[in-house]
Formats: structure tokens, sequence, C-alpha cells
């Protein structure tokens, strides 16, 4: 390459005379602002642990032993699919657990055999043990978690959140989803909807393959040779904006190419995970063959979080119809996807807490629906059951070591504290300080909300 | 304790809330509308009851009730708890309390927990002395002091149908005058842009540059860049360019690539799509509707016929069939039908298990499109209540909504599908199906013939896994719930016997065949059963596969329909690594229940087995019952072939074009209007019917034998209908100009915006009526307005900083259709084949799908969960509801895929190739960096580049280059990045 001088010039002649920038039609920093009038914000963002296909809540963190002492009776249940198809309770029958549960914690907690790591720290977890949701199927049931809707397309939870807080790091996607699911909705559950285009998730990766990568983030060609052809680019939009004016749109292309490049520069180094030390690796389970995939998902999930990402979604699932957590039949392979998460999720609880970001970030874990307590046509697994399941919350202003509601004796049905998603996603967002009355668009001659016209905040979940 | 609080979900919203569990399930029929009861308490109250609602009801309906259901709170279901006249009156379901009589109260019915459907409140069930002291209330008469008055009335009163026409929207069409003006030969249109604009003294801008005025034009009529650098006159305000302009516009309304532009247009508002999100199934058969649009555009079928078909073609009389015989009118024919396939593309949730539930979202997807698409108002919001703000009653929602439940696209399964029929053949192909038919039918019989000689054979012995293709698990590889018997008694079975399940304990034993190794595919899913007459008639067998869980019964008394061993249960789907297993119960079961074997076929070698295994290629080839040969292999073979050809023939009949469709229903709908939209609260019945406000609603009677589409699209496109003319003449005018005249193109209603040009709206509106409701036409007037051809201002005027007086040209964007099309065009891959499916063969879901056609933007296949290359970034319409404006977002994340992604990089690459060629061709001399650069810009932006630009260019070309690869590709692509390629000026 000839002409070093007339290089170095060109590489040096920044961006810069574009005056005062479209800035606010480019970066998600504007907020509502009667939505955020609460008294008090405890957290900062958000990391969702996606348990895809149905975590059974009676194998995990809802103990209920009469299910084994009674394993093999024939019961009349209100089970919710063929309540949907037919109309009325069929009888069933129950299935015992395979796994031994065991207190745990200062509190007692029961968790089983399945998280032994998560076990350790239930100290730190507010459970909600009568949760309950729309949907029987997959489908719906996952869409009315992200979405708060099942038929029709709504914004996403996280598109809610960054449109009600903006971004807090300009240079990197407000909401990330890691490894998410094509089925069941798929980009719809981190779409914007009718928000604007700046509130869609940013997906990372896919569920089948071990990378994690942005889309077109990565330039092909040598860093030098970008760099001059971004001059190039800034030269001749320079020569046209000249000639065209200085609207605003205009401006704000400019501004992000500025921002695309500013992603490229400090997105792949939070990407890049070997800048983690070997006991951190470890913490995570990254060494394991068994959770290495995961492992790096949350770790991953922690560098986004320092990095300011507002709502940052791990998912452990995938594209099929019957995804991940779904059995349906042969119930004991719980314990593998329970071996794949285990670890991690206790991993980047403990690395949370101890760099003090538990404190303003919320950990949400759980599924789109749990499991019946009696087996599926009394097979070998439990069918879905959006009646009642167990999700946790930990961090962000939730009461450590606490737990909320309970479900019947065979933890089929919920008899007191039930929280439907609704009120979860209103819970949530009072939370990260958006009231979830106020937190509206206009949209098609009316006002939308992540919670429809239903949700209440529960109170009692916060310390 | 926490304090239990609750929120009966009962869907009082916009959605489709049907599938809640809480739901006040007792019609109002049961109670009748007024109880004598409710009327007869005085306020003459007896002091100890008196004292025992204050003391133990009032705090208990405060503590657990009245956080929803009261009048200052969400009065969830319509009902009040918090005073007398509110549980009197009641909800939705009618009154809350039979004084005096527990077991008829809803009320009771709701907090005792025993009716599955209605359980209150939600948050957990009182507990026992609360639910006493209730019940005691009840039964002495619920005597309830509390008179406060009932709520306010709301402050906001919608528009009824009777005071409709206070909104502009419902006003009658009139054909307004066209104001005055100097020069009155010149376009009405700009008669009435003209006289807004001097009426608030607004200067309005010149013409365009040619250049960028031909650039326009060719975008918005063609969706491609002009293609060879015209000679063009640099004046033009010249006669000489006038004239060009003229023709040119003339030249692009008959090019077939105004079809491909103006169909896309249309596709935004019908929400087109090519798959449905859930499971990403391919719908193969929407490209027709897709290639009838562009076919309608370009012959410029009048608007109103193309509402018409697109709401009833199904409708409309079929020819007779010497006209069938007329090659023209059978395409016509099949035109129209196809174009029905527009009420079938919603993003349907295929996987809802209550079936009427799927089939009323379906409906009010339909409702909602067809309301927005054609008359631009929000009908859907009426399905639980009247419309907030618009003149819809929801007695209008069901009168529409009964009209569109004469049919459905749906055929229900566990996971139900969509419809596709076979579209009219002529008398030849007619002929030529029969044929297959009847040769179809004759294999049947031979496979008959020859499975019957297999089955003796089959009975006297039993069969060896290793001899039949396919996964095949045996009994012994079940997983097995309870007690199950082994036997040899009836032969054949599969390896060393079968297992019975001794005919007890029935429903509580389970089999289980479970394969975790199955490759992705379609099988053939085979059990093996000997059968008897002490069998089970009814055993349930359930298939898990990649559709979901499907059900059946088999009758185990009946000779298994394959060869008398093994029993087909239909081909299913199955992805790798999810589910595919069978599970066979005893439930229900009134006989004995037999598992011996299932198997998975691969669909291919279903009709063409492997050959049996030779005795020596396997490990226990001692084995003497291996050694000898197989008696029935000759027999087996002619199956095979046999059913080789019945499935060519099959393929061929199946391969007869089909089109998405609905399937009208055998009984007339009966649907009353539904309680918050739920249908398992019906109210009143309504008869058929449209929307009140609009007028006319008597004019238009739907004959008893109708199912009331054909007088649907009657009413729609009737001249007096106020809205549909004006909807489509706005969203003409917006596609041209960048902004409707109503900016809200969807929603024309009181929550819209008004029109700025109430006059030319309307004036437009005429136009395209009178004019056969042609839409080349508008366009036509439009493209050929000054309004249309003026520059775009540097500044946006102070006087009118969002333009919307039109003093200056609109700067718009280039769709992302335009932005890969033109990439495309100017690298010379462009693929200008016309029409057809273009989704890869074998393509069943759309996940992950490689969209690798270079043809137009039009032609890639809409997939909801795999879009093409660009698409995600640059606003493409979101196709799961109906788009009338695309939004128009600035992100780096388009910077980053113009620059960094591949599909880009490939275009630049083969442009840049094609620069030089270009330059080369046209020059004997050395093409030099001056040449390049000059036809780059030429190619790219369709101008030469200024002084500087072609310095800039040189100096990269020359010497800032990277070494090595071509520094012409890094020129394009930065100008395919550039304000001008990617905005339109």
């Amino acid at each position: 390459m000839a002409c070093s001088l007339e290089r170095r010039q060109w590489l040096q002649s920044a961006a810069c005379g574009f005056g005062a920038l479209a800035l606010q039609s480019l970066l998600a920093s504007s907020t509502p602002a009667s939505a955020t009038n609460q008294p008090r914000s405890a957290a900062k963002r958000i990391i969702f642990l996606f348990m895809q296909g149905g975590v059974s809540q009676v194998d995990s963190f809802d103990h209920k032993p009469l299910i084994n002492q009674r394993a093999g009776e024939v019961l009349t249940f209100a089970d919710s699919r063929q309540l949907a198809k037919i109309g009325r309770p069929t009888e069933q029958r129950l299935l015992a657990s395979p796994w031994s549960f065991s207190q745990h914690g200062q509190a007692g907690r029961w968790v089983s055999e399945l998280f032994p790591e998560m076990a350790k720290q239930v100290d730190d977890l507010c459970f909600l043990h009568a949760m309950h949701t729309e949907g029987v199927a997959h489908g719906p049931a996952t869409l009315f978690l992200h979405c708060g809707a099942m038929q029709e397309v709504r914004p996403s939870f996280g598109s809610w959140v960054l449109y009600g807080l903006g971004a807090e790091n300009q240079n990197l996607p407000g909401f990330v989803s890691i490894a998410p699911s094509l089925g069941n909705g798929g980009a719809r559950n981190y779409g914007n909807a009718f928000l604007p285009t700046t509130y869609q998730g940013t997906p990372i990766g896919t569920p089948g393959a071990e990378s994690l990568q942005i889309n077109a983030l990565k330039s092909p060609l040598a860093p030098q040779h970008e760099l001059a052809r971004r001059e190039l680019l800034r030269h001749i939009n320079r020569q046209q904006a000249d000639r065209l004016g200085a609207a605003d749109e205009l401006q704000g292309v400019l501004e992000s190419y500025e921002l695309a490049w500013r992603m490229q520069a400090v997105a792949p180094d939070i990407l890049d995970l070997s800048q983690e030390t070997a006991a951190t690796l470890a913490a995570y389970g990254i060494n394991e063959p068994q959770t290495q995939t995961y492992g790096r998902r949350c770790l991953l999930a922690r560098r986004l979080c320092e990095a300011g990402v507002r709502f940052i979604q791990v998912n452990y699932g995938d594209n099929s119809a019957n995804p991940a957590w779904d059995q349906h039949s042969n119930l004991p392979k719980h314990a593998e996807h329970a071996a794949a998460v285990d670890r991690p999720i206790a991993g980047l609880l403990a690395d949370l807490k101890q760099r003090g970001l538990l404190d303003d970030t919320i950990v949400w874990w759980g599924s789109e629906f749990g499991r019946t307590p009696y087996s599926e046509n009394n097979g070998t697994g439990r069918d879905h059951n959006p009646n009642a399941f167990t999700m946790w919350v930990a961090g962000g202003g939730f009461k450590p070591g606490f737990a909320f509601g309970e479900t019947d004796e065979f933890g089929f049905q919920g008899v007191e504290g039930r929280v439907h998603m609704h009120d979860l996603h209103a819970t949530l967002l009072h939370q990260l300080g958006l009231d979830h009355l106020q937190l509206t668009y206009k949209h098609a001659g009316r006002d939308f909300r992540l919670t429809d016209v239903h949700g209440r905040v529960i109170q009692d979940l916060f310390s | 304790m926490p304090l239990v609080s609750f929120n009966p979900r009962i869907p009082t919203r916009c959605t489709a809330g049907v599938w809640f569990v809480a739901v006040w399930l007792l019609a109002s029929g049961t109670l009748g509308p007024v109880q004598p009861w409710a009327l007869g308490q005085t306020d003459q109250l007896d002091p100890e009851a008196f004292q025992f609602f204050e003391q133990k009801i009032r705090p208990l309906l405060i503590k657990h009730c009245q956080e929803c259901h009261a009048h200052d709170t969400q009065a969830s279901g319509g009902l009040r708890l918090d005073s007398r006249a509110g549980w009197q009156t009641g909800g939705d379901s009618g009154p809350a309390i039979a004084p005096g009589d527990p077991e008829q109260s809803l009320l009771w019915r709701a907090i005792s927990y025993e009716d599955p459907n209605l359980q209150m409140p939600p948050a957990g069930k009182l507990s026992g002395e609360e639910l006493r002291d209730i019940q005691t209330w009840i039964q002495n008469q619920a005597v309830d002091p509390r008179v406060e008055p009932i709520a306010a009335q709301p402050t906001h009163q919608p528009l009824t149908p009777p005071d409709a026409q206070q909104h502009w929207a419902y006003r009658p069409l009139q054909r307004p005058p066209v104001p005055d003006s100097e020069t009155n030969d010149a376009n009405p249109i700009d008669r009435f842009i003209d006289h807004e604009l001097q009426a608030r003294g607004i200067t309005a801008l010149d013409r365009a540059t040619s250049a960028a005025l031909w650039r326009r034009l060719h975008n918005d009529l063609s969706g491609l860049p002009p293609e060879s650098s015209p000679e063009l006159p640099s004046d033009s305000s010249s006669a000489e360019f006038d004239q060009r302009y003229l023709a040119q516009v003339e030249r692009l309304l008959a090019s077939e690539t105004f079809g491909e532009k103006f169909a896309r247009h249309w596709m935004d508002v019908v929400r087109y799509a090519d798959s449905v999100t859930l499971r990403g199934f391919v719908l193969p058969n929407a490209w027709r509707y897709r290639d009838y649009l562009i076919a309608a555009f370009n012959l410029d079928k009048p608007f109103d016929q193309m509402i018409v078909e697109q709401i009833a073609g199904d409708r409309l009389p079929s020819p007779a069939d010497d006209e069938i015989a007329d090659p023209v009118k059978l395409h016509r024919y099949r035109q129209a039908l196809i174009a029905t396939t527009f009420l079938t593309l919603g993003n349907t949730n295929l996987e809802t298990q209550d079936k009427r539930a799927l089939e009323l979202d379906y409906i009010d997807e339909q409702l909602d499109v067809i309301g927005q698409a054609f008359l631009a108002q929000t009908i859907s919001c009426a399905r639980c209540h009247d419309h907030k703000f618009d003149p819809i009653p929801t007695r209008d929602y069901y009168a529409l909504a009964k009209i569109l439940d004469g049919s459905i696209g749906l055929v229900h399964d566990n996971v139900s599908t969509w419809v596709e029929s076979p579209l009219p053949l002529s008398a030849e192909e007619e002929l030529l199906r029969a044929n297959l038919i009847s040769k179809v039918s004759a294999a049947d019989q031979e496979l008959a013939i020859l499975k019957a000689k297999l089955a003796p054979i089959a009975q006297q012995k039993n069969i060896r896994m290793d001899s039949l293709p396919g996964v095949v698990l045996d009994d012994d590889q079940a997983q097995l719930v309870g007690d199950w018997v082994v036997s040899q008694h009836t032969a054949p079975f599969l390896e060393a016997g079968y297992r019975h399940d001794a005919a007890t304990s029935r429903g509580q034993k389970t089999a289980t065949f479970q394969t975790q190794t199955l490759p992705a595919g379609k099988y053939d899913v085979r059990m093996s059963y000997s059968m008897g007459s002490n069998r089970a008639t009814n055993v349930t067998v359930d298939v898990f596969s990649a559709d979901g869980q499907t059900t059946l019964r088999v009758n185990q008394q009946q000779r298994p329909n394959v060869d008398g061993m093994w029993h087909s249960l239909g081909s299913f789907r199955f992805e790798a690594n999810g589910q595919a297993y069978v599970m066979i119960s005893n439930q229900d079961a009134d006989g004995h229940v037999i598992i011996d074997g299932v198997q998975f076929l691969p669909l291919a070698e279903a009709s063409s087995p492997k050959e049996p295994k030779q005795a020596d290629s396997s490990p226990t080839a001692t084995n003497h019952e291996k050694s000898i040969t197989d008696p029935s292999a000759e027999i087996r073979a002619a199956v095979a072939r046999s059913e080789g050809q019945r499935r060519q023939w099959q393929q061929q009949l199946d391969a007869q074009p089909k089109f998405m469709s609905l399937r009208r229903k055998v009984e007339p709908s009966t649907l009353p209007i539904l309680i918050r939209g739920d249908h398992k609260r019906p109210g009143h019945v309504v008869d058929r019917g449209f929307l009140s406000a609009n007028g006319f609603p008597e004019t238009i009677s739907i004959p008893e034998n109708s199912d009331g589409r054909l007088e649907l699209a009657h009413w729609l496109t009737d001249r007096r209908n106020p809205l549909t003319a004006r909807v489509y003449a706005n969203r003409v005018w917006s596609w041209l100009m960048g902004q409707g005249l109503v900016p809200s193109l969807n929603n024309f209603g009181t929550t819209g915006s008004p029109p700025t040009h109430p006059e030319l709206l309307d004036w437009l509106a005429c136009e395209l009526i009178d004019n056969h409701w042609s839409t080349k036409h508008l366009v036509r007037l439009i493209v050929t307005s000054k309004a249309y051809q003026r520059r775009v201002a540097q500044r946006s005027f102070e006087a009118d900083p969002i333009n919307q007086w039109y003093g200056a040209g609109h700067r718009r964007r280039l769709s992302v259709e335009a932005l890969r099309d033109s990439m495309l065009l100017i690298s010379g891959e462009l693929d200008q084949q016309r029409g057809g499916s273009t989704v890869s063969s074998g393509t069943v879901a759309d996940y992950d799908y490689q969209h690798e056609s270079l043809r137009r933007s039009i032609y890639q296949p809409v997939f909801r969960n795999a879009l093409p290359a660009l698409y995600g970034e640059f606003d493409f319409a979101d196709p799961g509801r109906s788009i009338g404006q695309r939004n128009r977002t600035t992100l780096p994340a388009q910077g980053l895929v113009l620059l960094n992604s591949t599909w880009v990089s490939a275009r630049a690459k083969a442009a840049a190739q094609r620069i030089r060629e270009k330059c080369r061709a046209s020059s004997d001399a050395e093409v030099t960096s001056k040449v390049l650069v000059k036809t780059a810009y030429q190619q790219c932006l369709g101008r030469l580049p200024t002084e500087e630009e072609l310095r800039i260019g040189r100096v990269y070309l020359e010497t800032i280059g990277p070494e090595g690869d071509d520094p012409l590709v890094d020129l394009v692509q930065a100008l395919f990045g550039s304000l001008e390629f990617r905005f339109l000026e």
C-alpha cells in the first residue's frame, strides 16, 4: 500500500462536524415519564433464566410427600388440557417423584436432589409456589409468559422494560436473548411488536450452537482495511449530507453508523469469555462437558449485566415442539436437564452476589408452566400444568430466603398466595421502578400495557 | 399468613381471553333476567342480621372480594360486591346471590370451589369459617344495608351508530367541487393542494432534479432503480423532460414490475406470509394468492372486484361446464377462488386445545384484518364490549362474526391444520385425474388380494426384528407400567412373544415404546398385535411426534391393516432430538390389550421395504430359524412393487394444484353474542349483518341459503359505504406521497387522525369509484401532479415542519425490498423470473430456512420465523398483523448488516466486477480509477460524482484501498451504505 502520509490523514480524519445529532431517534433512551413515578426503584436490570418446556415443581421445589405415599392411586383432577378439550375433570393416576427431597438453608426450604447446587443458595431466593398462567400448550403459554398475550402480537417483556427504562449502555443493545428457541413463538418472544424497533431484543447465539455472537457484529475485513473503508463511507456520506441538507433523519443515519462502530468495538470484548479466570470458569461449570453450554450463557449474562444491559434472557431449550423440560414420558430425563443448569445458575448467583450486582439485578427463574402430579395417560411422564408451578426470583429488592404461596397436598392447584403471570409481570416491573398501569403505548387507537387490563403488584415479596 | 388478595381473571380485555379458567359459567338464561327476590328487600333490617353483616360479612367482602369487585376498582366481570344493588344486578352472568338459597347463588358456587371453571377468590379458597359465615348470610336472606349509589357513569361517551355522522369518516361520500386556480388546466390534485398552501402562505418548492425525479418515479412504480443511465434533459422544467416523464409513466404502468411493487404494498395490509410462527409450518400454497395480487394490479382489475374476490371469491356463481372449457373463463374462476386465501393467512395458533375458542379467534383475526384493510376500523375491539370510542356495538361484531362463522379455514386435530382445496380443472386435466384415480383404486384391489395371501403365511411364525426395515421396538424394550403377562399363544408376533394386560386394572397399565435415535423425517408408524376375539376393540394408542400428541383407538379384534401383523397408525413427522414414542394404555379397554411391537418406517421406505437381511450377515446366523428362506418373500416383493406404483400415481394426484381456502360449515351459524368474548357464556342471538354506523344496513339482505359473505363483499363495495373508497384512495396516496391524507392509514375511527385535506380525499375516492375503481388511474393522477414532483426540502418549513401541506417532496426511505432488489440489479445478479412457488422443495418448517434465491424480494417466501437477509433490520412489515404504515427506524444493526453481512458483501463484489467489465467494454484504453469511480456512482446512485466525490473515490482506489483485495468492492459497498442510496430524494 502506498503513501503512508495520506493514509494516516485518511484514518485520522475522525468523524466530526455533524453538529447536534438526532440521538433521540436512535438510542433507546426515551422513557415515558409517567411510568417511572415509583417512589423507589430497587433494580436496574433483570436476568431471566428461562427453563423451556416446563420444569416439574413437584420434583424440584414444591415438596409433596403425599404424592409418593399415594402413588398409583387414581383420583379426579381438573386437568387443564382435558378441561379445555372436554370441559370436565378426569381421573388421573398419581406418579411418584423419583427424587428425594431434603431441607436446606436457614429457612429449611425443601429442595429435591435435582438441584444440589441451587439448594445451597436457597437463603438468597424468593420462591413463588402458587404461580398460575394461561395456555395449556407450549406455544400459547410461552407467548403468554413473554408477552402477556397468547394469540395477539404484543411486545415482549424485555421490550417493555427497555421502553420504560431506556438503555444504560449506549454502545450495546439494551435487551438480549441468549440462545433463544425458534419454536413456540420464536422471535415474538423477544419482539417489539408495535413498539418502535429500537426496543426489539437482540438474539445472541442459537439453541444448538456453542457460538455466542451477534449477527453481523464482526467485520469480515482485516482491522486496518476495515478502518479505511469506514473512513471512505464517512467521506462519501459527508459529501452527500452537505448536498442533501441537515434533516434529523439523515443525521440519525450518520450517527447510527458511529454507534454501530462503537458497538463493534465494545461488544466483542464483552462476548469474549476467555478473559475470565479459571476459578470463575469452574464456578460456572464451563470446564465440564455437561454444564459448559449453559455455563457459558450464564457467564455471558453476568458480563452483559456488568456492561449495563437491561434485560438479559438466558434460555435453556431447543427448537422442537416439545422442548427440553417437556417430559411427557421418561420423567427421569429431568435429571439430565437439571444437571446441565444447576451449577451454572448457582455460579451466576454467587458471582453476582460477590460483585455486589445482586442488589440492583433481579434474577428470575422458571418455565412457561409446571407439570401435573399425575402421569400423562398413566405413562412415565407428567403433563403440563398451568394451574400451579414454582418460580423464584432473587436480588433486586425481593425478600431473600422467602417463600410465598402454597399449593394443595399434591402440588396441583394453588390454594394460597396465588400469583398470576400478569401479577408477576406487574411485580417485576414495579421492582424495576415501572408502574405497570402507567407503562403504556398508544397503538391502533388505544393504550396497550404488558398486563392488559390485569395484574397486581405483590407487595409481600419485597424486602 | 400473607394478605390474601385476588384478581379474578374474567376476560374483560380486548383480547381472546377465552382460555380463562375462572369463568362465570352460568348462562344468564338459567336464572332469568329479572329475579323477583332481587326486588323484595326493604330497608327495614332485622337488627341481628344487620349486626351479623357488619361483624362478619362486610369485613370479609372488603378483604377478599372488593379489590376487584367494586365500582372504584375494576368491577371485574361487571360484578360489584360493594353495595346491595351491585350483587342484585350482578355482573355479566346475572345476579350473584339468590337470597335464602346458597345453592342457587353464583357467589356461593364460586367461593365453594366445587366448579373447576369458577373458583373465587383466585388467590385461594376462603377458610372454613368464612365459608360458613357466607352460607349463613345467604340462607338468612343476605341482609345487606349498603345502599351506596352504583358507580358513576363514565365521563367518556363513545359515539353510537345513530350519531356516527358526527365523525367525518362516517359521513356520506360526495364529490366536492375542485377549487379554482389561475390555471384551470392544472391537475385537480394541485388545485386542492395549492389552495391549502396559499391559505397558509407557504411557498411550494419547484420540481426535483431530473435524476432525482427519475429515480423517484422508478422506485414508486416498479420498486427498482432506473437500470441504464438515460440521457435525461438536465433541466427538469423543460418541455422535453415533461414529455419523457409522461411517456415513462405509461411505460412503467404497463410494465409487470408495477404489479410486483403494488402487490407488496397490499401484502403488508393483508399480513401476507408463507408460514405460521408456531412450529414454523410452511403454507405451501400461499404464493398463489401473492401471484393473484401481482396479476390483479398489473391487469388493473377494478379494486371493488378485488375486494369481492378476496372476501367471497368462492361464493361467486361458478361457471357452467361449457364455460370451464373456455380457458379464459376457467382462469378467471380460479383467480377468484385463490383470492379467498386472503381470509386464511392469519398467524393462527393451531395448537389451541379448545377448538371452538380457536375458531372464534380465527374469525376475530379475519374481522380484524377485514376491518382494518377495507374500512380502517378496529372492529375487533367490540368482541368483548361495545367499542369504547367508535360507533361499533358488540352486536355489530357478532353480526359480522356470524357471517364468517359460516365457514372455517381449519381442520381440527390436536394441532389443527389449514384447508387446501383442489383448483378446478380443465376438461383435459379432469380426464387425466379420473384416469389416475381409477389406477389407484385398481392398485388398492390388487394389494388387498396380495395381502390376504400374505396373512396366512405370516400367521405361521414369529417375525425377527432384524428382518424389518426402519426402527423396530419389541415389547421387551418397552417401558412398562403395571403388570403385563407374556404370551406366545397367538401367532404371528415379533421376536419371542407378546404381552397382554390380562384385562385387569383398567387405566393403570401402559407400555411406552420410545426411541432416542430416530433421524428427523416423516415416518409411517406401525404397531403389531395378534388379533383375537377376546381383544379390546378400543385400545388407546398415543403417538408423540413433532406435531404433538395424537390419540388413536385401535380395534384389536380386527386384522392389522397392513399385512395381518402390522397395523399402520398413520404418518408422523419427527424432529431430531424431539419426542418420538408410542404409548399404549388399557384405559377404558373393553377386552384384552395386546402389546407386541412398534415400527417407525421412514416414509421413503414404507412402500419399498428393503430386502430382508441375509442370514449370514447377522451375528446370530447360526440360528436355525433364520436360515429358512422366507416363503412370503415373493409376495412381499409384489406388494412392494404395487405399492411403489400406487405411490407414484398418488403423488401425481397430490400434485394437482391446490389453494388455501375455507370449508363451508354444514350447519348455518348459530353464533350468539358472547359475553366478554367467551364462547362458554352465550348471550342474545343477533342476525347476520354489517356495521350499523356505515348506514344503509337494511338495504342489503342476506338470503337464508347464503352464508352472507358475498353480501358482505357487496356491502363493502357499495357506493354508499363511506369508508371503503376513502380508505383505499388514502392508501394509494400514501404509497406514492410517503404519508396518508389521513395519516393513520388503518384507523379512520375517532382515535385516528383526521384528514389534512378532506375534500381532496373525497375527490380521490369519487375519482376511484367513477373510474371503475382503477388503481392505475389514481396512480397516474398522483404522479403527474406537481405535488408529487417537488424537490425535498433541505430544511423543513417552519410553517409546516412535518410537510403535511405538501409544499415540498417527502424524503422517503427505500423499503427493504427496494434496497435488496437495487443491489441485485446493480450487481447484475437479479433473477427476473416471475411467479410460482419459491420455497425449496421438501421444506416443511421454516426454521433456519436459507433464502438463497436471487429473485425479486416479493418472491422471497415470507417466513414468520426466518425472514430473508436485511428484512429484520430494515423495518419489513410485521407479517402477523395488518400494517398500514411501516416503521421508520434508524438502528446501528442496519449499519452492521450493510457493512458486515455476507449477503451485502457478495453483492458489492459482483457489482464491482460488473462495473470493471462495463468500463473495459466501453473503452479501448486502460481503465482509469476516474472512470471506475464515475461508473460506480452512475450505477449505484444514478448520477455522476461531484469533483470532491471523484477525488475521494480516486484516492481510495489508488492509494488507500487494501492490498490484495479489490478496493472498488469497498467503494461500491460504501455507496450501498450511503445516505443517497438508502433514501429517495
